[in-house]
Formats: C-alpha cells, structure tokens, sequence
C-alpha cells in the first residue's frame, strides 16, 4: 500500500455508498409497488377441456375426474363436454367403477371389493346400454317426457343446457367436494362460425373448497343454448325461457322470435353471421360474469383456415376480433392441442376428412400438422403468436388434453393410439394468488387471465420462474445478476414467481426507462425420475444422433429465448394489417426470434433438477415482450427439429399405411428398433416406426406466456398490466 | 492515522457498525458513525423522493472516473438516472429497478494502485427476500474515499 488514508473517511465513505443503495430501496418501494403487493401464489396443474359420455367421450366423467386429479394428480379440472345434444344418461358411471391391472398409476383391486379376475382386458369400458351408456330415455324416471325442449330422436337425446343445468353440475360440484379440489363445469362449444372453443361461466358454480348450499350451473347452461352451433333447440331453454340479447351490443343480427337467439351459422347466404354469433357470446359474458368467465379457440389450426360460408378455422383477425371485444374473456389459444397420441398428432393432417370415396374432399388443417405437438400459430416464430404480442396484446398461450378415449386401447391400458388422460401428457401450470385459503376455482380462472402460466407436455419441466428485470445501474453488473438469478431460482423451489419490485414476470410488463438494461432471469425444474410414459425404452428420435435416453426419463436439453417487438394495436380498418391467413403481414411479426440459447454449457445444474440461467438485454429503446420455450431434443434432430432448434411438422414423422393399397402412402421417417418397441407402431415392410404415442413421448415441449417489456417513450403495452 | 500494516493485513469494512466497532482514538464513535449514517440516508432520502433526485450527484460521486463494469461506465450511470428522472415524470408505472442493501461488507486484496476487493452480501428488501454474497472493486483514494471501480472489463458477458 503506497498511500495512508484515514479509516474515518473511508467508514464515512463505505457508509455513504451502502447508505445510498439503503435509500433507494425506501424510494423505490413507492415508486413501484407492484410485486410487493402480489399475494402469494404458487403454479397449479391443471386442464380445461375433455370428453365424457355427457357428449362423445367413451367414458364417464365420474371416471375422467378420478383419472385426472387422482391418477395423474392434477390440482384443478374443468369438465368441458361439448355443446348440442347427447342421447346418454352421464349421471351413470361404470359398473364396476373400479381400474384393471395393470393400470396407469393405480393400485389393483387385491383388496376388494372387485377382485381383478372380473375384469375385462383393457378395463371397464362405457359397455354399450350399460352404465353411461344407457340412454336418458330409458333410465330417467319420467322417460322420454323429462327430456325438454325440441327433439323427434330415439331415444331422444337431451340438449345439453338440460344436461348441465339439471344433471351434470349436481355430480360435477359432487365430486370436487368429496375430493377437496376444485372441479367444475365448463363447455367446449361448437363455436358458430367456426369449429371449438374451450369456454366457461363460473359464476353460480360453488365446486369445493365452498360447502353447505349447492350451486348451480344455471348461466353455463344457459350460454350453451344461447350460443352453441350444435344446440338449435328454440325452446328457450323450456320454462327458463332464456333471452340471449345482449345489453348494449352492436350487433344487426336479429335474435328469432321463438327461440330467442340468434339462429344460423356461416353460411352462403349468411355469410360471417357465425362468427358475429360467437362475438355476440363473448359480450354475453361480459355481460352476465365479467371475471368468471372465458373463452379460449381450441386446436384452431385443426380445421383449416376460416371461411365466411362455413365453419371451420379461425384466422388472426378473428382473435383479434375477440380478444378487442373482452379482453379479460377471449385471452388466449389452446395451440397446443389434444390428440396427442393420435395417428397424426393432434388429429391436424392435410386434407383432413378425405376418404377413400371422396379423396380430395377434404381440408388441410393450418399448417398442415402440428409441430412438437403444438399448431402453428403458436409453433411459427413470427407466426400468429408473435403478431398478437406484438401488438401488446393480452393473449395466452394453452394446452388441454381433449380426452375423448384410448383409440383401440381400453381405458386403464397405458397405451393409447388416440388420446392422453389430462395431466398424463399435457399440463396447463396456472398461477393460483390464494394465499392462506385453499385454492379456489375464482383464483384459477384469475390465473388463466392473468397470462402467469405456463404449459408443456411429458412433465419435461415442472417448474418455471421467469422473471425480467430492470437492471439497477448502481449496482455491480455480476452481483445484480447473481441476485435476480438466485431470486429465481427460490421462486422455483418454491414454485413460485419472483416478487420484487422492478421485476416482471408472465403476463406482466416491466416499464423502463429508454436506454436501461434488462435482467432475464429464468429457473426450470427438469424432475427427476420418471414421466407417465409407459416405455422406458431409449427415445427413438434421439437414438438417431446417438443418445441414449428412457422414453420415461425426458431431459431437459435447451430453452429458447424468444422476442419481439410490440408495435400497438392494428386498427380493425387496416385491413393488411388485421386480417390475414397465416404467412400474410397480419398475421406475422417479422421482428420477433431466437434472442438467445441455453443449454447445459451455459446454464447451471444443480442436484435439485433445476436449471438457472440468465442474460441481459442491454439499452432497450423499444418495447417489446420475450417468451420461452424448450424441449428435450437438440437442434437438427433428424425429423424433429431444424437447425435452428425449430419443431418440424409432425405429420411427415408417422408413416401412414393404407391397407388398400400396396404402398405406404406416407414412408417412416424415425425408426423404432428397440427390442421393447410396442406393437401397435406403424409398420412398414416389417419395420416399426416412431409413431402414435411413442412419437409424442419421444417429442417434448414446453412454451411459456410472455413478460412484456415497455419503454416510457415506446409503444405502450396495452393488454398488459 | 491506521497503520499501515494494519490496513495491508485486514482492513475489514463489514458494514458500518462492524467497522465502527473497532474502536480507537481516531475511528469513529458507535455514536458518531450512527449519527453520520442516519444524516446521509436523511439527505439521500429528501434528494430520491422526486425524479429530480435522480439526477442527484451523489450516487455518481460514488463511482470513480474510470469506473467500467461490463462496459458500463460513469457516464452510462449518469445518463440512467437521467432517464429514469425523465421516464417518472412521463409515466408513473415505471417499474424502476430492484433495490438491495449491502451487509458484511470487507475490503481485502488491496494493490499497489489502491484497487481493494470489496466483498458483501446483497440483499433485496422485497416480498420475496433474496440474499447473495458478491465481490466488486473499488479504488481507495488518497483522501480515503472508497469509490466503486468495476471490473475494468469493456464487455459484458452476463
């Protein structure tokens, strides 16, 4: 040391420096007090669209609620049948309700009262005129006479507002209070003018942890009649006597006399008349349960793009036509759809519904498959997804199991060709504010909204803190990092969300000012031990590129850092710019890509499963949003992923044979070879391929909301708070 | 005056009140030392209340000239705050960023150019409190004053 100094200066010194950073915290506290002020929450599993015997399902919903919270644990349910009609007593379960060895998850019977011995292969079916396969007809007191409303079938089948109000829901709120959790009803609607939509009225439902008086599903019930293209009862919902106006709307369609609702679809002579049905619908919510209700497209790439004289997909203006008239309703897509274990993944295939007798009858669904087993519109880089964040939009990304059965499997096999129990593939992770309070259907539904999820499949991740935040130019730029990092990875422990102030998490915006650095902190959870997959034999799709991993054992192999730019909303009299196909300018956000790549070189492991990582977006000058998404295979996987880390189309991975024909229609792309390698592949000239469910375990994704980052003297992120 | 082998062999700033606690002749009272903190976070506080605060000299005043972290400098600070002054004024939902306190802070490894490592653990004062052990530099200068100095590094690599 060359110089003397005095301590007392420097302990002034060391004392004014930690004293500064010591204020700013007092000032900042009232500057922003957003995170402070969060309640508490944690990341709950749920899924809000699946099929029982109430519309197509194949099995009761008794059963599909026990698979789903018990079997595969999830936290919340919806059961959300479809909308129209159904000729099935659904209040009927299986006779013996009780699984078969070997079951998913499930212990046998050993101990009565069923012994296995009496079961079926596969387990017990909806035997045809047994259990919920009996019809209303035959099994309510009142036959055919108590079924209301419109109708000439036999048996005659009951509209689905009856279902709900008088049947369903009693069972539904049943069920969640016996099993503590909460489980209610929703409707995935035959949306007029276009094909589903995952929807929801809450309000009047009392599902667990409410007691004592029963609630009632009165306004789900009555939405379903109002607004589902399947329901064309003119009843009015018998003595309801239901009016479907809505207070206030716009609208110049005019409600039919009799049935009080607005009658008709897209069609050639009215043209669009669906698609304004719907949006009247959306106002209807608003209206009626402003905070408790919602409507998410469902698989929408599916059907092909929209046509104004029919109903099929929906395009990006339509979404934006939702999202403009409730955005606290009409928030988000499920892009990641069900199906997965189907012969083409999500049952997206080009020209969908050909067949042998009219071969180019068909249609191609948008984008002619899924990629990684999400659509397009999310899958695309650019694409959809990115056009309506870049708008600072309000809209959240999904994914939902739609169970409907197990193809040519029973319904306790663990294989399936067809569909995948909720939470046996696909989890919808929700963030639940409930603080101290068991957890309710209202703070999941305010979760949904608030854009704080996540979702994935095969259980690659199970938790997630991702967090931007605005870097603190005093303070050392490793110990900030250090900091937020650390900050992350605690949230993710806990599974939790970061709450600091200065920081954002999904679904929320950071405001900074121009020119600061902003802090991505992200902590994912690879869980150890196993998945739900019943094969853990080595995953086909990585064996090509030498490695050797379980089926049952995913890792966690890169997360992608994704951005944009958000430019503000696109005036619905732009028509460029608002409506488009996919690929067209409105449908697009050229400014959006890959920000950055991590994987195990660049993040930190640690024995926990976690993985931590962080990286600074420096001198932002506009506002823009970053989102994330990961998988279990590397970039150039063959079949899987490009160079870039991008999923490929699915549809080409599966071979398809035909057996009318000679040839392979569709060749086998990944071979699977192992010894272990289940039967039910497609084969092709004696060799399986990765296909059907192996093809979805083998393919692993998850995709997080985004946290928009808007700069005071940029484009102000509207749909954000 | 702190002898010099004193100072070469440990001289250990952790916090305030650990330092203060070394007691002497001419080290600062418990007293003193409170007295001299509770008046600068008083001061700080009055000048941080309004975006004016922010152009405030005093948090600059800590960094030394040739401070650079990662390729932040002096100036980018200055223009920070500067803009976060702005940035309040026109927008009252500015998140600002996120505030810690410094404890256990030590200064150790000084070289012949008075260049000392300043270790300390990071707190934020947050809903959800997190802490971290971190090391900075800072240049001592003749007068005494610490100054935080950065790692010297042009780029970033965080």
């Amino acid at each position: 040391m060359s110089k003397k100094f005095a301590l007392r200066h420097t302990t002034v010194a060391v004392a004014s420096l930690i004293g500064l950073i010591s204020v700013a915290t007092v000032q900042i506290a009232t500057a922003a007090e957003k995170a402070s002020t969060k309640p508490a929450g944690t990341y709950v599993t749920g899924d809000f669209h699946n099929h029982s015997t109430c519309s197509d399902g194949s099995i009761s919903m008794q059963k599909l609620i026990d698979k789903s919270v018990k079997t595969f644990g999830l936290d919340w349910f919806v059961q959300a049948d479809h909308g129209g009609s159904s000729a099935r007593n659904c209040t009927l379960r299986e006779d013996p309700f009780e699984p078969v060895v070997p079951a998913l998850g499930l212990t046998n019977s050993s101990t009565g009262p069923f012994p296995p011995a009496t079961y079926p292969t596969g387990g017990q079916p909806a035997s045809t005129l047994k259990g919920p396969n009996q019809s209303w007809e035959s099994t309510l007191p009142g036959g055919r006479a108590a079924i209301k409303g419109d109708g000439t079938a036999n048996p005659k089948a009951m509209w689905r507002w009856q279902e709900i109000q008088e049947f369903q829901y009693k069972v539904t709120e049943d069920e969640s209070r016996a099993r503590q959790k909460p489980i209610w009803i929703g409707v995935e609607q035959n949306t007029p003018g276009h094909e589903h939509a995952s929807t929801l009225v809450l309000q009047g439902q009392r599902p667990w942890p409410q007691s004592g008086i029963s609630g009632n599903a009165n306004l789900q019930a009555q939405y379903e009649y109002c607004f589902d293209r399947s329901d064309t009862d003119t009843s009015r919902g018998a003595e309801n006597q239901w009016d479907c106006s809505v207070a206030g709307t716009t609208s110049t369609d005019a409600l039919s006399s009799t049935a009080r609702k607005i009658t008709g679809s897209n069609s050639a002579s009215t043209l669009d008349l669906g698609h304004r049905k719907t949006v009247e619908g959306i106002k209807w919510m608003k209206e009626k349960a402003p905070t408790t209700s919602y409507f998410v497209p469902a698989h929408l790439e599916r059907p092909g793009v929209y046509l104004a004289n029919n109903n099929k997909g929906y395009n990006v203006e339509h979404l934006r036509n939702f999202n403009n008239a409730a955005p606290d309703i009409a928030f988000g897509f499920e892009s990641m759809p069900g199906h997965q274990a189907s012969e083409n993944r999500g049952e997206y295939a080009p020209n969908r519904g050909a067949s042998l007798a009219n071969p180019t009858g068909g249609f191609d669904s948008v984008g002619l498959g899924t990629f990684g087993g999400t659509g397009i519109y999310a899958a695309k880089i650019g694409g959809v997804w990115d056009a309506l964040l870049g708008e600072g939009r309000k809209w959240w990304f999904f994914a939902s199991s739609d169970y409907h059965n197990r193809g040519s499997f029973g319904p306790d096999q663990r294989e399936s060709d067809q569909d995948f129990y909720p939470g046996e593939y696909q989890k919808d992770y929700v963030m639940a504010r409930k603080g101290t309070n068991n957890l309710s259907a209202e703070a999941i539904i305010d979760g949904l909204r608030s854009g704080n999820s996540f979702a994935g499949s095969g259980d690659l991740i199970d938790r997630l803190a991702f967090v931007a935040c605005a870097a603190n130019p005093a303070l050392p730029r490793s110990a900030f990092k250090s900091l937020v990092e650390k900050a992350a990875a605690n949230a993710a422990l806990k599974n939790a969300e970061v709450r600091i102030n200065g920081c954002a998490t999904m679904g929320e915006k950071l405001v900074v000012a121009p020119g600061a650095d902003v802090v991505v902190a992200i902590a994912v959870r690879d869980p150890v031990g196993k998945n739900f997959s019943p094969y853990s034999f080595p995953n086909p799709s990585l064996k090509q590129i030498g490695i050797t991993q379980p089926l049952d054992q995913p890792v966690l192999d890169h997360i992608d850092v994704i951005g944009g730019n958000v430019t503000g909303f696109v005036s619905p009299t732009d028509t460029a710019k608002y409506a488009g196909i996919e690929g067209t300018a409105a449908a697009s956000n050229p400014s959006a890509g890959i920000k950055k790549v991590f994987n195990s070189t660049n993040w930190t492991a640690t024995a926990d499963g976690l993985r931590v990582m962080s990286y600074r977006i420096p001198a932002v000058k506009v506002s823009q949003y970053v989102r994330l998404r990961g998988t279990n295979l590397p970039a150039s996987t063959p079949f899987e992923t490009d160079a870039n880390g991008n999923p490929l189309n699915d549809y080409d991975l599966s071979p398809f044979v035909d057996a009318a024909k000679a040839e392979a229609q569709k060749p086998g792309k990944v071979v699977c070879a192992d010894a272990a390698c289940p039967a039910h592949m497609r084969t092709v000239n004696g060799v399986k391929y990765s296909s059907l469910d192996v093809a979805a375990w083998a393919d692993l994704w998850f995709y997080s909301n985004p946290v928009y980052i808007e700069v005071t003297n940029s484009v102000k992120v509207v749909g954000a708070k | 005056m702190i002898s010099k082998k004193v100072f070469s062999s440990s001289l250990i700033l952790s916090a305030m009140l650990t330092l203060i606690a070394c007691g002497g002749n001419n080290y600062l009272s418990l007293e003193d030392a409170a007295t001299d903190l509770s008046t600068k976070i008083g001061t700080y506080l009055s000048e941080l209340t309004s975006s004016a605060g922010f152009n405030t000299k005093a948090l600059p005043n800590l960094f030394a000239e040739k401070f650079l972290d990662g390729g932040f400098t002096k100036a980018d600070l200055e223009n920070s705050l500067t803009a976060n002054s702005t940035a309040l004024v026109t927008n009252p939902e500015l998140s600002l960023f996120p505030i810690a306190t410094v404890t256990n802070a030590k200064l150790s490894g000084c070289d012949s150019n008075n260049i000392c490592t300043l270790n300390g653990t990071l707190t934020n004062s947050d809903a959800d409190t997190t802490s971290v052990d971190f090391s900075t530099k800072v240049l001592v200068s003749v007068g005494g004053v610490i100054y935080f100095y950065g790692d010297q590094s042009s780029t970033s690599s965080i």
